[in-house]
C-alpha cells in the first residue's frame, strides 16, 4: 500500500492520465445512458459525485456484447480461416466503483480456468484500474453482502478517496497500480498512512443488511424443487436485462454470420433468462418456464459458482435491482430463501 | 386503497377467481412490484398509485396459467385495458377468462419521476372496460390530437438523412437484451423471429446491422397492434426511445384504415383483412 | 456486378433486387424476354409465388446484403392467382414504407408496382428508369457502411499462407 497526495482535481487527473498515452476509459453520458467509454478530454468524464454507478458495466471492455473471434473465407471446398488478435492498446479504467473492481476478479476466476479466453485475459493484463470509492449509496446497493464495502481495495490497481481533511489522495493496492502512480503527474508519494474519511463506514452503515450467504447457500443446496420458486418469479418477465447488466454475468453464444462467402464467427452476450437458452435441438427445453429459469440465476449466483470458485457470483452493485422493470430484487428473493 | 383491498380479497375468498393480479410495494423508491395473489391474505398488500406504470397485462401472455376454469383478476389502467381488448382481438385471451379491476388513474410517473410521456395526450383515464371499478371515473379534459404526436414530428421534420443518423445512433446502444420484447404484452410469440436460426433472418448480433433489423422487424410487427403503453421504452435501460417507432405505425395505421387498436374488442385488426379500395399511389 | 453496359466502363452499376410475384411479374419479365425487349441488366430477380408472400424482411435483407435498390411487383388487384394476396401486400406495404422513411431509408430506393403478365414492355421501361433513378442516386453507402461495420471484410486480408480450417 503506497499512499499519493493528488495536488488537483480529478478531472486534472483524468488529463494526466490522458498524457501517458494508454487508452483512457472513464464514465461516460453517452446519449442519455451513462456506460463506460474511451475519453479523448477531461470534460467527457462523469464526476464521482454525478453517478452511484454507471447503468451499463465495465465488463463490456474486457468481454463485449459482440466482437468476433476468427473470420473465414470460403472457396468452393477450400475454407480459409485466420484468428483475430484481441486489441493490445494499455488501458487504464477510472471511475469504478469497489463493487466493480471486485467484479473483475470473479469474472477472471471464470475466464482462465480450463479454456483461457486469449480476448479477456490479453485486455486485462493490459488494463490497469483505478477504483473510486463511494461517498453516498442508494436502496439498491448490497455489496457488503459478500465482504465489499465501499472502500474495499479488491481488484483495484489504485484507489482514489479523500481523506479526514476532505482531501483527494490515492492509495495503491498492486506494483500495476505503484507504477501508474509514480509516472502521473500531479501525484506525490507521501511518506506515511493517510487515513480515509469516516464518510466512507458511514455510507457503509446505509447499505441494506449484508446477506446470509452461507445460510442461503445451504437452502438453495436442499430447496431445488421448492414452490418458493414458482411464488417468487412469478413476476419475472425473462427480459434478460439483470444479466446483460451484471458485472458478473458472463454467458456468451457463438454465431457464425457470413457476407456471401466471407465470414465472421462471433462471440455474442447471452443470458440464461432467454426462453431457448438451454432449448435442445430436439426441442425439449429443460428450463421451459421462467420460474426455471430465475432459479437458475438465483443458483448461479448463491450456490453454483461458489462451489466451484470459492466465491459467488454477485458484488451486489445493485444494477439488476435499479433496472428491473418489475422490481425483482434479487436481495429480497435471496433473504426470503431461509424465510420460507 | 381499500376499496381495492376489499374487492381483491372478496374476489379471492369467494373463488370468484383463481388468482389476482396487482401492484404492491416495491423494494426501492419510485418502484412497485407485480403481486400476484393466490389467497385472500394477500389481497392486504394491493395499493394503487402514481407509480404505478407497469403494465399487468404482459402477465396474460407469458405463459401464465389462464387455461383453469376461472378467471384472472387484473389491475388496469385505462392503457392498459386497452392491451386486453387487443388481446382478445387477436384471439389470446376471451373476455370470460379475464376480471378486469379497473382503477381511475390521473396519471402515473416514469423512472425520473416526472409525468410519464404516454399520460400527456391520455383520453382513458377510466378504462373502457371492467368489471369493477376503482375510484370515481375521471372526467376527460379535451387534450390536442396533435399533443400524442408532437415527438413523432419532430422526427418526422428532420430529412431522411438526419433520422438515419439518429436512429442509427440510438440503436447503437443496444445490446440485444429484448427487454423491450418481454415487456409487450403484444409480443407473444412462443418463438420469435429473431430466435430462428435456420435461417438467421435477424442477426443476433448486437452490431448496427443486426440492431436495426431487429427494430424494424418488432416496430413493424406490432404495427396496428401496439397500444401505446409505453413498457417497451420503460424497460430500455438504454433509453432508446422506442416508443417513436411504434407511435409512428399507430400514426399511419389510423391515417390510412382509420383504426386505433384497443378500442373495439369486434374490429378486425387492419394487416389482417383489406379493402378493394385501400390507397395505392406509390405503386408504380 | 454485371460490367456488359459498353458505355459504362467506369460507371456506377447499381445492385437491384426485385422480388416479384410468379403469376404476373415474374411472366411479365419473360415476356420482355421472349419479346426480345432490352433493358438494364442490373436487376436481380428473385420469384415468389405471389407479393402477398413477401415478407417485409427480405427488403431489408437484399439492402444489408448491398442491393442498391429494391423492386416488389405482382399482380394488378383483382389479377391476383391467390385471390386476396396482392391486396393484403398493398396494406403490408403501406405502412412498411412509412417505417422505412422513419427510420432514416430514402424510399426512392425502394419500390413498388403492378405488372401483369401482358406487361413486357412495361417490366422493361420499369426497369430502366428505376435503374437510371438508382444511378442517379448512387451506391447505397449508408447501408453498405453500416454492414462495413458489421462485417468489416475489409479485413480480410488472406495474403498469407493458407491455413486449412481442418488442419487447425
Amino acid at each position: 500500500m503506497n499512499y499519493y497526495r493528488i495536488s488537483a482535481g480529478y478531472k486534472e487527473l483524468i488529463e494526466a492520465l490522458l498524457k501517458t498515452g494508454a487508452s483512457i476509459i472513464a464514465p461516460v453520458l453517452y446519449n442519455k445512458v451513462s456506460m463506460f467509454r474511451k475519453i479523448s478530454s477531461a470534460d467527457e468524464v462523469l464526476m464521482p459525485e454525478e453517478y452511484i454507478n454507471t447503468v451499463r458495466s465495465a465488463k463490456e471492455k474486457f468481454f463485449p456484447v459482440t466482437e468476433p473471434l476468427v473470420k473465414f473465407k470460403i472457396e468452393g471446398k477450400d475454407i480459409q480461416v485466420r484468428d483475430i488478435e484481441p486489441d493490445e492498446a494499455q488501458t487504464i479504467i477510472v471511475g469504478l466503483r469497489p463493487c466493480d473492481a471486485a467484479a473483475f476478479n470473479t469474472l477472471d476466476l471464470l475466464f482462465s480456468y480450463e479454456y483461457k479466453d486469449k480476448f479477456y485475459i490479453k485486455r486485462r493484463e493490459n488494463t490497469t484500474i483505478i477504483s473510486v470509492a463511494c461517498s453516498k449509496c442508494d436502496e439498491a446497493c448490497f455489496c457488503t453482502s459478500f465482504g465489499i464495502m465501499p472502500d474495499s481495495l479488491e481488484g483495484s490497481d489504485i484507489q482514489l478517496k479523500t481523506d479526514q481533511d476532505g482531501k483527494y489522495y490515492a492509495e495503491t493496492v498492486t506494483e500495476k497500480g505503484k507504477e501508474l502512480a509514480s509516472k502521473l503527474e500531479g501525484l506525490k508519494a507521501s511518506e506515511t498512512e493517510i487515513k480515509s474519511a469516516s464518510i466512507y463506514s458511514e455510507v457503509k452503515k446505509k447499505i441494506r443488511q449484508p446477506l446470509e450467504t452461507d445460510k442461503i447457500k445451504s437452502w438453495l443446496d436442499n430447496n431445488f424443487d421448492s414452490n418458493f420458486w414458482d411464488e417468487y418469479s412469478a413476476r419475472c418477465l425473462g427480459c434478460a436485462s439483470c444479466a446483460f447488466l451484471c458485472p458478473t454475468c458472463h454467458c456468451f453464444d457463438i454465431v457464425d454470420e457470413m457476407h456471401y462467402n466471407k465470414g465472421f464467427r462471433r462471440k455474442n452476450w447471452d443470458a440464461c433468462q432467454f426462453p431457448v437458452f438451454t432449448k435442445h435441438s430436439s426441442g425439449h427445453n429443460p428450463r421451459d418456464i421462467q420460474s426455471k429459469r430465475y432459479r437458475q440465476r438465483v443458483m448461479h449466483k448463491f450456490k453454483y459458482f461458489s462451489e466451484r470458485f470459492n466465491k459467488p457470483l454477485c458484488t451486489g452493485c445493485g444494477r439488476c435491482v435499479r433496472a428491473c422493470p418489475v422490481n425483482l430484487d434479487i436481495y429480497e428473493v435471496a433473504s426470503a430463501t431461509v424465510k420460507y | 386503497m381499500s376499496t381495492l383491498n376489499q374487492i381483491v380479497k372478496e374476489l379471492l375468498q369467494s373463488g370468484k377467481v383463481s388468482s389476482a393480479i396487482g401492484y404492491a410495494e416495491g423494494t426501492i423508491p419510485g418502484k412497485v412490484q407485480t403481486i400476484i395473489a393466490k389467497t385472500p391474505e394477500q389481497a392486504e398488500k394491493f395499493i394503487f398509485n402514481s407509480f404505478c406504470v407497469n403494465n399487468l397485462v404482459t402477465y396474460l401472455t407469458r405463459g401464465f396459467k389462464l387455461t383453469g376454469e376461472k378467471p384472472v383478476a387484473v389491475v388496469v389502467k385505462g392503457c392498459d385495458a386497452r392491451s386486453i381488448i387487443a388481446l382478445i382481438q387477436e384471439n389470446q385471451l376471451t373476455r370470460e377468462q379475464v376480471y378486469i379491476i379497473g382503477v381511475a388513474c390521473n396519471g402515473v410517473k416514469d423512472k425520473d419521476g416526472n409525468e410519464a410521456v404516454k399520460c400527456r395526450a391520455c383520453q382513458s383515464h377510466t378504462p373502457a372496460v371492467y368489471d369493477t371499478l376503482v375510484g370515481e371515473p375521471v372526467e376527460e379534459k379535451p387534450v390536442n390530437p396533435a399533443e400524442a404526436f408532437k415527438d413523432v414530428e419532430k422526427l418526422e421534420s428532420m430529412s431522411v438523412s438526419e433520422r438515419w443518423e439518429f436512429w442509427n445512433k440510438e440503436f447503437e446502444k443496444c445490446i440485444r437484451c429484448y427487454a423491450c420484447r418481454q415487456a409487450c404484452p403484444l409480443c407473444y410469440c412462443e418463438r420469435c423471429v429473431v430466435d430462428k436460426t435456420t435461417p438467421q433472418w435477424i442477426d443476433s448480433s448486437a452490431h448496427p446491422v443486426g440492431n436495426l433489423s431487429w427494430h424494424i422487424t418488432r416496430a413493424f410487427h406490432l404495427a396496428g397492434r401496439c397500444t401505446g403503453c409505453g413498457e417497451c421504452e420503460r424497460a430500455c435501460h438504454q433509453n432508446i426511445p422506442l416508443g417513436l417507432l411504434n407511435k409512428k405505425m399507430s400514426k399511419e395505421i389510423f391515417k390510412n384504415f382509420g383504426y386505433r387498436a384497443g378500442k373495439d374488442m369486434n374490429a378486425k385488426p387492419p394487416l389482417t383483412e383489406f379493402k378493394i379500395e385501400d390507397k395505392e399511389e406509390f405503386i408504380r | 456486378m454485371p460490367e456488359e453496359n459498353i458505355n459504362s466502363k467506369k460507371e456506377f452499376q447499381p445492385a437491384i433486387a426485385a422480388f416479384v410475384c410468379t403469376w404476373c411479374t415474374y411472366t411479365g419479365a419473360d415476356l420482355a424476354g421472349t419479346s426480345r425487349l432490352k433493358y438494364e441488366p442490373n436487376v436481380r430477380i428473385m420469384r415468389l409465388p405471389c407479393t402477398g408472400r413477401i415478407d417485409y424482411n427480405l427488403i431489408v435483407k437484399a439492402l444489408e446484403k448491398g442491393a442498391d435498390g429494391v423492386l416488389v411487383s405482382g399482380c394488378h388487384p383483382n389479377d391476383c392467382h391467390y385471390n386476396a394476396g396482392n391486396f393484403h401486400a398493398r396494406r403490408r406495404f403501406t405502412i412498411f414504407r412509412e417505417l422505412l422513411n422513419f427510420v432514416g431509408i430514402d424510399l426512392r430506393r425502394v419500390q413498388f408496382s403492378w405488372v401483369s403478365a401482358a406487361e413486357g414492355a412495361k417490366w422493361a421501361d420499369l426497369i430502366n428508369k428505376f435503374t437510371s433513378e438508382i444511378k442517379e442516386l448512387g451506391p447505397f453507402t449508408e447501408y453498405k457502411k453500416l454492414s462495413g461495420v458489421s462485417f468489416p471484410i475489409e479485413e480480410f486480408d488472406f495474403s498469407e499462407e493458407t491455413v486449412e480450417a481442418s488442419e487447425k
